[in-house]
């Protein structure tokens, strides 16, 4: 009964182990997102021009790209893991699960959307 | 021999305490409630906090393209007492899940099963000092007379 209700033939061990690696890396990019934001300077870095000064530095877009894409993955398949624990129903699951990953896919493109394209000279725009 | 009775009476007390855990919630949500049960629940549940905020984030970043007074007003709004409530207990949110994160890390891989509930409570005083560390750039202000 168990096994017909379920959605793929993947056991989760895959997800399971993912999760751990991907929550290792999240805690240090945490640790550098805390440092960089909030301890290391004053409030106004969180204004436009502070913030496009910074996220025009490539290296930075790219720690935020990985940021964006593990948060996203970590976040969303604990989701789908809690729905795993309390819904049984097979029609209710691929719904969800539909739901999640279009979720994450349109999240992940405007985020990707909204970093890439910074550049220094949006400081000068009106 | 009366004090050795005694002590395995008490060790037999304490055992059954321990396999008679206090039930509470029906069906699927029907759980032990020990330490490890509620390190779980409350993972899950700021699992659940910091996802929802990473949706927010996503979205607020996405208005630096509207441009300048777009985005400073959204951080405008920000600074309001409740939102920095809000951040504030995220900070704490997200200290929890990282500092569970680190034992369910240790359970899985360098069998801390065994010390589970100590590491835990280690854990949490590392976990509550970093907050009261981090709590104090938020609090400060109000003291200052700003």
């Amino acid at each position: 009964m168990e096994l017909q209700n379920r959605v793929s033939s993947d056991s989760g061990a895959i997800n399971w182990f993912v999760q751990r690696l991907s929550g290792l890396v999240l805690l240090i990019l945490l640790l550098m997102h805390m440092w960089i934001m909030h301890y290391s300077g004053g409030e106004e870095k969180i204004l436009f021009d502070a913030v496009i000064k910074r996220l025009s530095n490539p290296y930075l877009k790219v720690v935020d790209i990985c940021f964006l894409v593990l948060g996203l993955y970590h976040g969303l398949n604990g989701v789908w893991m809690v729905i795993q624990d309390y819904i049984k129903s097979a029609t209710w699951k691929i719904t969800l699960f539909s739901a999640i990953t279009f979720v994450g896919l349109v999240l992940l493109v405007m985020g990707v959307v909204a970093v890439v394209p910074i550049s220094k000279e949006w400081v000068n725009l009106p | 021999m009366i004090s050795m009775a005694m002590t395995s009476i008490k060790k037999a007390d304490k055992n059954t305490k321990l396999n008679n855990p206090v039930f509470l919630g029906r069906g699927k949500m029907r759980y032990k409630w020990r330490t490890g049960m509620w390190a779980w629940v409350l993972h899950r549940v700021t699992g659940l906090g910091i996802t929802y905020f990473i949706l927010q984030h996503i979205w607020s970043v996405s208005h630096l393209q509207q441009g300048r007074e777009s985005f400073d007003n959204l951080m405008k709004l920000y600074n309001l007492p409740i939102f920095k409530l809000g951040e504030l207990g995220l900070l704490g949110i997200l200290i929890y899940h990282s500092m569970n994160g680190i034992r369910v890390f240790l359970i899985d891989f360098y069998g801390g099963a065994k010390y589970h509930k100590q590491i835990f409570w280690v854990l949490t005083i590392i976990g509550a000092i970093m907050f009261l560390a981090g709590a104090y750039p938020f609090v400060n202000p109000l003291f200052a007379g700003e």
